[in-house]
């Protein structure tokens, strides 16, 4: 699943177009939108909201663990044109003096940057480097749902020392600098998609725990003993009906039946594979 | 080597080694850091993504850079140490337990290797008298990156001047230029990583085939280098012993036994912590699944199902070297 968080609506419009997502709630000042696949939290400006409102988001949908997570929104630069796009390759709060250093290990199709999370606007621009007052709370936030990996920093310059910020937004204009890089942000949020479903089992695996512990009154340890081993035995055999599990469990005359059972299917499975 | 991006601690960037490097990557985005901790170390990453493009992160190794090797470690000299001018490996062995002991995959080098050989002479020095081994390729391979690193061309002519001080160069590269430009060193062994064909097919991703590192082993005896063959670890497939005997008669038929300095046999084997890490990385592995057990606070085989493939290799070994070039690691 892909995660989506900006900081203003007008940010937020051509994600949830491209993506055809709808309003799904809230907590606080921050919104929800929701597609196939897909959700976006507009968080507000500031490190802290962003913060908030993408921790909210997460703890609101069990999928978020191991998945992707994109913030995007605009910045200043000190170096680069209005409308350019950058990825952050490094993230440091202005507050702490602390840095983050998110990791890419995909091609994407930007330029990337060392990106300053401010507490305030500024026009004081640095060379080389983007201004902005989210990416770092957001990113320590994303932090606790997924690796490094899934998570990037987009941001799309709409100010810098020739052109410097204006206290009031354009959010027509703002709205049309994220479109101009729509398709590369949502060809980017998917290959990150097919990484992160590496660690993704297959969704029958919580029914089947589901109806083993109803049906079986399965204890915590022993629920958690069969996940384990139904994923081991989905990645090794690759099948995708559950046939030969469902008749396992209908025909097996214990819980430790079924557990051992299963052990034995993976283990067969395991050295077949390993030649 | 192309890079996308290299991380280079503030600290090393004017050092000749890091600029060389950096001038050679043209293309790669070049991000400075303080320590490279900061890049390495945080928690919340993911070793086997990093594995599909990791990135290169020069660093000044502060610190220790000599370390004794655990008691049972040796190849029979007086004092043993091991030392790692590099963290991570060109390699995807499946069985590496660098992918349980580090967050990152990202390659860290250390330039500063005139600090490295600064350490080992301390070390020589202090037990004068002594026969000291230092082994590299713990924590990388030796010579995979060499083209880049230039690391056996800088150590080697140390270990030429001081005949007391052995090095091991461990490796599954066939990387060998650099010694075959040279005479052999006396103290110095080249030893080769070594498992049958299928066990290196299916979990040696990215290192070069057996039948080319027999190639490489046998042009460095040709030349005069010391060999070592490390068969390490052995893993428990199905028809192992067959497996094992016919491989080990392919490295006889390779190498003439002169050139053999020493032949090390070890089994499959990781801490509980780190094996655990390693099977969250790669669930779906079936050398993770079959047949492990913990004893002693380390993963490793159940001891029926490992014995007997052991003893096999063994005997062989025996029969073809004498017993004092024999050493086990378990
Ligand atoms: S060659 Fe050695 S260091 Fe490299 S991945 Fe394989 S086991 Fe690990």
């Amino acid at each position: 699943m892909i995660f989506f968080v900006t900081a203003l609506d007008c940010e937020a419009k051509p994600l949830i177009k491209a993506f055809q997502m709808k309003l799904m709630g809230g907590h606080g000042r921050a919104q929800f939108f929701g597609g196939d696949d897909v959700a976006l939290v507009v968080t507000g400006v500031g490190s802290m909201r962003s913060a908030i409102g993408t921790t909210a988001l997460g703890m609101s949908l069990a999928s978020a663990t191991n998945s992707v997570w994109l913030n995007v929104g605009i910045c200043g630069h000190g170096k680069l044109d209005l409308g350019e796009a950058v990825i952050a390759t490094k993230i440091s709060s202005s507050t702490t003096g602390e840095s983050i250093y998110p990791q890419c290990p995909w091609t994407v199709p930007w330029k990337g940057s060392h990106v300053k999370t401010l507490h305030c606007p500024s026009n004081e621009y640095e060379y080389g480097v983007a201004f902005d007052m989210e990416a770092y709370g957001f990113y320590e936030a994303a932090l606790r749902f997924s690796p490094s990996e899934c998570i990037q920093s987009i941001k799309i310059v709409s100010d810098n020392q020739h052109h410097p910020a204006d206290r009031k937004f354009d959010k027509n204009r703002i709205s049309e600098l994220i479109e101009r890089h729509i398709d590369d942000i949502v060809s980017c949020s998917k290959t990150a998609a097919q990484f992160s479903k590496i660690y993704k089992s297959p969704r029958w695996i919580d029914a089947i725990v589901e109806e083993a512990t109803k049906n079986q009154g399965f204890t915590a340890t022993q629920r958690i003993q069969l996940q384990k081993k139904l994923g081991q035995w989905s990645r090794l055999s690759e099948e995708e009906e559950p046939k030969t599990i469902r008749d396992l469990i209908d025909n097996a005359a214990s819980k430790k039946e079924i557990l051992s059972r299963l052990e034995d299917e993976i283990q067969g499975l395991a050295e077949k594979k390993l030649g | 080597m192309n890079f996308h991006r290299i991380y280079v601690e503030k600290a090393i960037r004017s050092h000749p080694r890091s600029e060389a490097i950096l001038n050679s990557s043209p293309k790669a985005e070049i991000i400075e850091c303080d320590r490279y901790g900061e890049v390495f170390n945080p928690r919340s990453q993911n070793f086997r993504f990093q594995k599909t493009k990791p990135s290169l992160i020069l660093a000044k190794k502060q610190g220790q850079r000599v370390l004794s090797t655990p008691p049972d470690y040796g190849l029979g000299a007086d004092r043993h140490f091991y030392f790692s001018h590099m963290l991570n490996c060109l390699y995807d062995c499946r069985y590496c337990f660098l992918q349980g002991m580090y967050q990152s995959a990202n390659y860290v080098l250390f330039p500063n290797y005139e600090d490295f050989i600064q350490d080992i002479e301390n070390t020589v020095e202090k037990y004068s008298g002594e026969k000291c081994f230092f082994f590299s390729g713990y924590d990388c391979d030796s010579l995979a990156m060499e083209s880049m690193t230039e690391f056996a061309k800088s150590f080697l002519p140390y270990f030429k001047s001081q005949p007391r001080a052995w090095l091991e160069l461990r490796t599954k590269s066939v990387n060998i230029s650099t010694l075959l430009e040279q005479e052999p060193i006396e103290n110095v062994v080249i030893a080769f990583s070594l498992n049958p064909d299928s066990v290196a097919k299916s979990l040696e991703y990215q290192a070069p085939p057996l039948s080319a590192r027999l190639k490489a082993m046998a042009k460095l005896a040709k030349a005069g280098w010391k060999i070592g063959l490390r068969i390490d670890p052995i893993i428990c497939v199905k028809d192992a012993i067959a497996i094992y005997s016919e491989f080990l008669n392919t490295i006889w038929e390779s190498i003439p036994l002169e050139a053999v300095h020493s032949a090390t046999l070890g089994s499959f084997r990781a801490p509980i912590g780190i094996f655990k890490k390693m099977e969250t990385l790669y669930p779906e592995e079936p050398l993770f699944i079959r047949g492990l057990k913990n004893r002693n606070g380390m993963t490793c085989y159940e001891e029926s199902m490992e014995s007997s493939l052991r003893e096999s290799i063994f005997d062989q070994l025996r029969d073809r070297l004498p017993a004092d070039r024999i050493f086990s690691c378990q």
